[in-house]
């Protein structure tokens, strides 16, 4: 029973949520050619944070994803100030302290938090009817800020000063210095930009599903799968890898077979390694040492 | 009745010793009377006792028996929190009673099974080997009771399973009777528990307005005895028609699709039997308020927090269960609730604390009867033996080695008046709130519900 | 190695070999429970060892050593399990199937560097336990397998042993005793192999590969030979693992994250590139969970016992050694013991720094001096 308008309402609304989820995962690695491992855990501290704000203590979930945006955004720029910057030019480092970081970071939300799951309130609560199917305003939600983020990012990068400092360090880190770009100064902006796009996806997450100490290992691998896919460093190619990844998804749900959720976006790793490892819109897969 | 007493309380050997004495080139020491690791025969210096033979009140006097309990922890955290709690009430009752057991105080180790099996087997190898413990309590998942088992086996610790319903557990005591013998379930058995789970599908149909039911099984091994023999019995029995049956990933994170085809196929129940999916799937269906019912065997929704854990927002979810705040299987029950309740100052849903519980008393009743703490003595007194003292059913036997399922609990109802009697295992729904308390109501069988059925239709369905 | 062998070596070997003793007369004064937990440590040495020889040494890190270790340790308990295959059979095949996926990895890892090298291996545990999951009937999912393994050592219980004996105490000190000979074993191959001529080239491949390719050494073939050495050592230890009393084929025990984790933490704790460092760190590891575990200590503020705060407080520890002490705690530490500069002569293996030769430099020598017109004073520049 295969109903279109479901499968394409439910592919859109899981594709937008992973669009969020690996956008800031897609912004260090274009500014940096770092590959932040702490990028789940960042996730999860949005979850968590809004856990803390919206259920703990009651206020309103809003409140709760403005507060996991702030902090997470402090967090990532502390990360980058005080434990990537120091070791930037040694890759070893930095994957391996990011890797440490978002361990460390999780690890302690199961330890001195909980280890169950935590669900926080609805941010938009109630559902509409769309096309004779009823559609959860939080779907809704997901979605429309989805957009609007994407869309508040394009002009961030085509129109401000900021934004072309960051896609000039994307392409030539000499070339950026050259013209005078301040790359310390714009690097923590970026780090802290895309780490409150994910604690923004965080608290998504955790509200359309629910959360948990661990929930930043799966988001982190779908994330490079769909960096790869897209094309590393290509914001572009980021976007439409996640719709391409969500629908994927989705349609073998629903069709084929539901036992099959976990494997699909590993498969298309494979693949996408194995038949194009540049992605779609890469520029190339040799990241030097 | 006189006793050997040799260095310990059964003539055991310190299993220390035996490691030392390995070292020291030893050859093969044969202590009579021995429990030792390796001993294939039995042992026993305890003498055989029947019912009605008299066991002297103070012949444990002094002494400390000590049970060994195994819970899953952390993880699962209430089930197992409150398994333990179960165990350790239990235990303080026995240790505030006049005489204790024959005399002797209870001591509960406490250790976790971290859902993993090779914890698990490592901290049984710690509770019998090095603590020596009289008596095993607890399992959770089948995967880790069976490494469980050997250790188990090797040291012939009595053992009582008491958080997990895998058939292949009872499976495996089956193929190997002599070496497995020492397990016995305080639980019921997934396949009893599908049993029940038909039977109040069939009774409760007709009420609801069932006739097109969804049925959706998480793809654990422990569910095997649920997905399909369900789905045939819900067609063979004509209570409704199934036209979706899945099993379902572990890792969904998104039930939308599945409920998006419940939904088109004009389902009006979805029977999910769901372990770590469970959560999400019943938040999803609340906050979705979808046109139809949802419940089954959903293991989260047994626990006392999951009306908050889920966000408040799934009444009308049911779940078969082993016990409940108020259900009325026997007399005992409400007795231990109000106890729980003055203890913790919470009354629990968790079957795993009622099981533990159980389980304790079972194990100290057999102690008292037999005069004896050795398995040999207690496993044949086990088997033949009518309890009346469980919290679970009013009357509890055990199946012997001949049965489908050895050492599980004797328990057949195979429709519904049977069903009605004996009360167990009930069934609860979690029926929204009032005054800003969750509200979790025994609605079925009757003598659990208190003589009639109590389920509700879910909110918006009304 | 030349005469008055143990009076020249550094300090640093001596204190490798205390401990090294110091860890074999361990069943003297452990209980049966706490050896087996002991046992699981010489392997979790094992496992750090085998990938250090790879990523330690490459520079090329393999964040998904958990694939090899499952590959040899599922390879072994389907053979023996499912289809009865002694251990002394099966325990080979499966090193021979993990070198074959060390090749799988090794192949594309010159294509693929850095940073995305590191991701993909990260994965790669994660695809493996899916397979396991979905093809549950083969590899017996989460549920395991129905009978354990045959046992190293025994009393020949329902599954037989390859070494049986009377009491199971025995047994596990067996167990012990084969685990510490093999990872002795290990250790000296592994070590013997990354101070030969070949280990060298990795260690300046990992410094500078232009140079390397400069003189004339292609480095393509000894990157995939050091991975493929890492994987089939893994796997041996993978499979070992299994039918020890210690482990399990399950994707708990083969596949956690936390295995490839905690391996490149104490890797790097203890030093990477010195096969000794990933020993001494994994040991330390293991021995700090272990005496946590027994005196299992509640602290105050927090519900936690002292064992389920250990990982944080690693975790810390490891940040904090990349951060100030990149090459790691037990090559920092000897340093600072060891103020006594070495004759360079002598010991043609130390850092530039201490007065030696780089790898670069060694390799260049090599290489110049099998030339035709070797004899020419080099100029040996740093």
């Amino acid at each position: 029973m295969v109903n279109i308008t479901n499968i394409l309402i439910s592919g859109i609304a899981i594709s937008s949520l992973y669009a969020l989820v690996a956008i800031g995962f897609t912004l260090i690695f274009g500014v940096g050619g770092v590959f932040n491992l702490a990028h789940g855990a960042l996730l999860a501290l949005g979850g968590f944070t809004s856990y803390f704000i919206s259920f703990r203590y009651g206020l309103s979930p809003i409140l709760g994803l403005v507060g996991a945006v702030v902090v997470t955004g402090l967090v990532g720029g502390v990360l980058y100030l005080q434990v990537i910057e120091p070791v930037e030019d040694n890759t070893v480092a930095v994957l391996i302290l990011t890797l440490l970081a978002g361990f460390l970071i999780q690890f302690g939300f199961g330890i001195f938090v909980t280890k169950q799951t935590i669900s926080i309130p609805q941010i938009a609560p109630g559902s509409v009817s769309i096309a004779g199917t009823g559609v959860q305003n939080n779907t809704i939600f997901v979605f429309v800020s989805s957009v609007v983020l994407m869309a508040g990012l394009f002009v961030l990068v085509e129109r401000t000063d900021i934004g072309k400092a960051i896609i000039a360090m994307s392409m030539s880190e000499k070339g950026a210095s050259l013209v005078g770009i301040d790359q310390r100064r714009m690097k923590l902006y970026t780090w802290m930009l895309a780490a409150m796009f994910a604690g923004f996806a965080g608290v998504l997450l955790t509200s359309y599903q629910t959360g948990q100490w661990n929930m930043g290992l799966q988001p982190l691998l779908l994330s490079f799968t769909i960096v790869v896919l897209g094309g590393l460093g290509s914001i572009k190619g980021s976007i439409i890898a996640a719709y391409l990844i969500g629908f994927v998804e989705t349609i073998t749900t629903s069709v084929v077979s539901s036992q099959l959720t976990g494997v699909v976006p590993l498969s298309l790793l494979i693949v996408i390694l194995l038949v194009r490892p540049q992605g779609l819109f890469g520029r190339g897969v040799d990241t030097d040492v | 009745m006189p006793r050997d007493s040799g260095d310990t309380r059964d003539g055991t050997v310190d299993r220390r010793d035996l490691l030392r004495s390995a070292i020291a080139g030893a050859t093969t020491v044969g202590i009579a009377g021995c429990r030792s690791l390796d001993a294939a025969g039995p042992a026993g210096t305890g003498n055989e006792t029947g019912p009605g033979t008299e066991v002297p009140n103070d012949l444990f006097k002094g002494e400390t028996l000590k049970i060994g309990g195994m819970w899953p922890l952390p993880d699962d955290y209430t089930i197992g929190r409150d398994a333990q709690r179960g165990a350790a009430l239990a235990v303080k009752e026995h240790n505030q009673s006049s005489n204790g057991v024959l005399g002797a105080d209870l001591k509960l180790l406490n250790r976790s099974t971290d859902i993993s099996p090779a914890a698990s087997r490592q901290n049984t190898r710690e509770l019998c080997l090095d603590e020596e413990v009289d008596v095993l309590n607890g399992g959770f998942l089948g995967q880790s009771y069976k490494l469980m088992m050997e250790p188990i086996a090797s040291t012939q610790t009595l053992s009582y399973f008491s958080c997990g319903a895998s058939v292949p557990v009872v499976e495996k005591i089956a193929s190997n009777y002599e070496r497995h013998k020492y397990n016995f379930r305080s639980i019921g058995n997934m396949a009893q528990a599908r049993d029940a789970e038909l039977n109040f599908l069939e009774t409760a149909a007709d009420r609801m307005g069932w006739d097109r039911i969804a049925v959706f099984t998480e793809n654990l091994e422990v569910y095997d005895a649920v997905a399909d023999p369900l789905v045939q019995g819900i067609r063979d029995r004509g209570i409704a028609e199934v036209p979706i049956a899945k099993r379902t990933s572990q890792s969904i994170i998104d039930w939308k699709p599945l409920f998006d085809q419940a939904e088109e196929a004009n389902c009006d129940l979805v029977c999910a039997n769901l372990v770590l999916t469970g959560m999400t799937a019943a938040r999803q269906w609340g906050t979705s308020e979808r046109p139809f019912d949802f419940g089954g065997i959903h293991l989260l929704a047994m626990a006392p927090d999951f009306w908050e854990a889920v966000g408040r927002v799934s009444p009308g979810l049911w779940t078969l269960n082993m016990g409940a705040f108020d259900s009325q299987q026997t007399p005992q029950m409400s007795t231990m609730q109000d106890r729980f309740k003055q203890e913790y100052g919470y009354k629990t849903s968790a079957y795993s604390c009622f099981c533990a519980y159980d389980a304790v008393n079972n194990w100290v009743e057999a102690v008292k009867a037999t005069g004896s703490t050795d398995p040999e003595d207690l496993i044949p007194y086990l088997k033949q033996r009518t309890w009346n003292g469980s919290i679970l059913k009013p009357t509890l036997e055990y199946y012997d080695e001949d049965a489908q399922y050895p050492h599980d609990i004797k328990w057949s109802a195979p429709d519904i008046e049977t069903w009605n009697e004996l009360g167990f295992p009930p069934v609860i729904q979690w029926q929204g709130e009032k005054n800003g308390e969750a509200r979790m109501e025994t609605i079925a069988p009757k003598r659990a519900a208190g003589g009639e059925y109590k389920i509700k239709k879910t909110p918006w369905l009304r | 190695m030349s005469d008055g062998f143990l009076r020249g070596l550094p300090r640093r070997y001596y204190l490798g070999l205390v401990f090294l003793v110091a860890l074999g007369l361990s069943p003297v004064v452990t209980t049966q429970t706490q050896l087996i937990t002991i046992i699981g440590i010489l392997y979790l040495m094992m496992f750090a060892m085998t990938w250090d020889v790879a990523s330690g040494y490459t520079g090329q890190l393999n964040l998904g050593h958990a694939a090899f270790i499952a590959v040899g340790g599922y390879t072994t308990a389907i053979l023996n399990i499912t289809h009865g295959v002694s251990p002394l059979v099966s325990i080979p095949v499966a090193m021979v199937l993990s070198g074959l996926a060390g090749l799988a990895i090794g192949i594309p890892a010159l294509r693929i560097r850095g940073a995305y090298l590191a991701l993909v291996t990260l994965v790669i545990p994660t695809i493996f336990f899916q397979i396991v999951i979905l093809f549950d009937g083969v590899f017996k999912g989460s549920f395991g397998f129905k009978s354990p393994p045959t046992s190293l050592a025994g009393t020949g219980g329902s599954t037989g042993a390859l070494v049986t004996v009377n009491r199971s105490a025995m047994a596990t000190i067996i167990d012990f005793y084969i685990s510490y000979a093999v990872l002795l074993v290990l250790f000296l191959a592994l070590f013997a192999y990354t101070r030969s001529d070949s280990g060298r080239i990795l260690s300046a491949i990992r410094e500078d590969e232009d140079a390397v390719v400069a003189a004339g050494i292609a480095p393509a073939k000894h990157k995939v030979f050091a991975f493929v050495l890492s994987a089939m050592t893994a796997g041996l230890a993978g499979a070992l693992f299994v039918h020890s009393t210690a482990g399990f084929p399950h994707p708990d025990q083969l596949l956690a994250d936390t295995l490839s984790l905690n391996i490149v933490i104490v890797s790097v704790l203890g030093g990477l590139g010195t096969i000794i460092g990933p020993m001494v760190g994994a040991l330390l590891f293991g021995g700090l969970q272990f005496v946590a575990g027994e005196f299992d200590v509640a602290l105050p503020m927090l519900e936690q016992t002292l064992s389920d705060v250990i990982p944080v407080v690693l975790f810390v520890l490891g940040m904090v050694v990349v951060y100030y002490r990149p090459e790691g705690l037990v090559p920092a530490l000897l340093q600072r013991s060891e103020p006594e500069l070495e004759d360079p002569a002598r010991r043609p293996s130390e850092t530039a720094a201490d007065g030696g030769t780089t790898p670069v430099e060694q390799v260049a020598e090599k290489q110049a001096e099998s030339l035709p017109n070797s004899g020419q004073s080099q100029d040996n520049e740093y």
